[in-house]
C-alpha cells in the first residue's frame, strides 16, 4: 500500500470526526510518510509500519464514540405504581406464607426431637436403675419398640426435610423472581 | 499475538509520556523511539498523542525544520508529569503482582 491509499483510506472513513480533528489526524500521517521518506524508507514501508489503516480507524473512532449498547436503551421501564403494587402484594403473601413455613419448620424440629427421644429410649433405663434400683423387663421391651419407632420416624424426619426445604427454596426464588421483575423488565 | 497487542495498546500512553518527558519530541521521531524497544502498529501513536494533549497531558508546538514539514513536536506539562508519576507506580506494582502471581503458581506446581 502507498501513502495515497494510506490516506485516502483514513480520509474515507474518518468522515465522521469534525473537519478540524480529521485534518489534524491527516496531517499527522501525511508527515509521518514525509518524514520516513526522508529517511530513506519506502512509502510501502511505512505504511506497514503504521499499521493496517482499517484497524486505525476503528481504533481512533473508538476513542471517541463508544458503540452503545443496543439493549440499554430498548430495556421496557415497568412504571413505578407498578412495582408499589407487586412489592405490597409481596408484603400481604409473605404475612401469611412466612409464618405457615414456619410453622411447618417448627413441626419439623418437633419431629426432630420425637425421633431422637424415641431412638434414645434404651438410655433411660440407665438412669431409671442408677437412682431407682429397678429394672422392669417391660420398660425395656418398650424402649426397644421405641428404637423401631424411631427408625421409622428417622425416614419421615428426611423426607420432610427434603420437601420443606424444596418449598422454602422455591419459595424464597419465586419471590426474588417477581421483585426482579418488578424492577427490571 | 492478539493478547500481546493489547498489552502494547495500554502500555503504549506510559512509554510516551516516558520519553516526552526525557525531551520534547516530534511524532515521526516517537514512533521510531518507541519501535526501537517494542513492536507497535505506530498509527495508533497520533490518536492516542491527541488524547493525550486533549487531557492536558502534553502540549504541542510547531517548529520549522531544514528538511520536509515543520515539525509538531509534544512537550509534557506539569500535569503530564504528575500523571506519568502515578502510572509508572502502579505499572511497577502491577507488574510485580503479576510476577508474583506467576512465581506462586510454579511453587504449587
Amino acid at each position: 500500500m502507498n501513502k495515497k491509499q494510506y490516506i485516502s483510506i483514513l480520509q474515507n472513513h474518518l468522515t465522521s470526526l469534525s473537519a478540524v480533528e480529521r485534518n489534524e489526524l491527516l496531517t499527522d500521517y501525511e508527515s509521518h510518510f514525509t518524514y520516513g521518506m526522508e529517511n530513506g524508507k519506502t512509502e510501502e514501508q511505512i505504511a506497514h509500519d503504521l499499521g493496517d489503516p482499517f484497524e486505525l480507524v476503528k481504533e481512533i473512532l473508538g476513542d471517541r464514540f463508544t458503540i452503545q449498547d443496543p439493549y440499554v436503551n430498548t430495556k421496557k421501564t415497568v412504571s413505578a405504581p407498578r412495582n408499589i403494587f407487586i412489592y405490597i402484594g409481596l408484603f400481604f403473601l409473605n404475612i401469611v406464607i412466612v409464618p405457615l413455613l414456619i410453622g411447618l419448620w417448627s413441626g419439623w424440629i418437633g419431629l426432630c426431637a420425637g425421633t431422637l427421644g424415641a431412638l434414645l429410649s434404651p438410655l433411660l433405663l440407665i438412669p431409671e436403675y442408677i437412682i431407682n434400683h429397678t429394672f422392669s423387663v417391660a420398660k425395656l421391651f418398650a424402649s426397644i419398640v421405641g428404637i423401631g419407632l424411631g427408625l421409622w420416624l428417622f425416614i419421615a424426619v428426611m423426607f420432610t426435610f427434603k420437601g420443606l426445604l424444596n418449598m422454602s427454596k422455591s419459595y424464597l426464588k419465586w419471590n426474588m423472581n417477581i421483585s426482579r421483575e418488578g424492577i427490571s423488565k | 499475538m492478539d493478547v500481546s497487542v493489547q498489552f502494547k495498546k495500554g502500555v503504549l500512553e506510559l512509554c510516551v509520556l516516558v520519553l516526552i518527558q526525557r525531551k520534547d519530541q516530534y511524532g515521526y521521531e516517537l514512533a521510531q523511539s518507541i519501535s526501537k524497544h517494542i513492536e507497535v502498529a505506530e498509527g495508533a501513536l497520533y490518536p492516542l498523542l491527541r488524547r493525550l494533549v486533549n487531557d492536558n497531558y502534553c502540549t504541542t508546538y510547531l517548529q520549522e525544520s531544514t528538511e520536509g514539514p515543520p515539525r509538531k513536536y509534544y512537550r509534557i506539562t506539569p500535569h503530564g508529569k504528575s500523571y506519568l508519576t502515578s502510572i509508572v507506580f502502579e505499572w511497577k506494582d502491577f507488574v510485580t503482582n503479576v510476577s508474583n502471581l506467576i512465581e506462586e503458581g510454579h511453587e504449587n506446581e
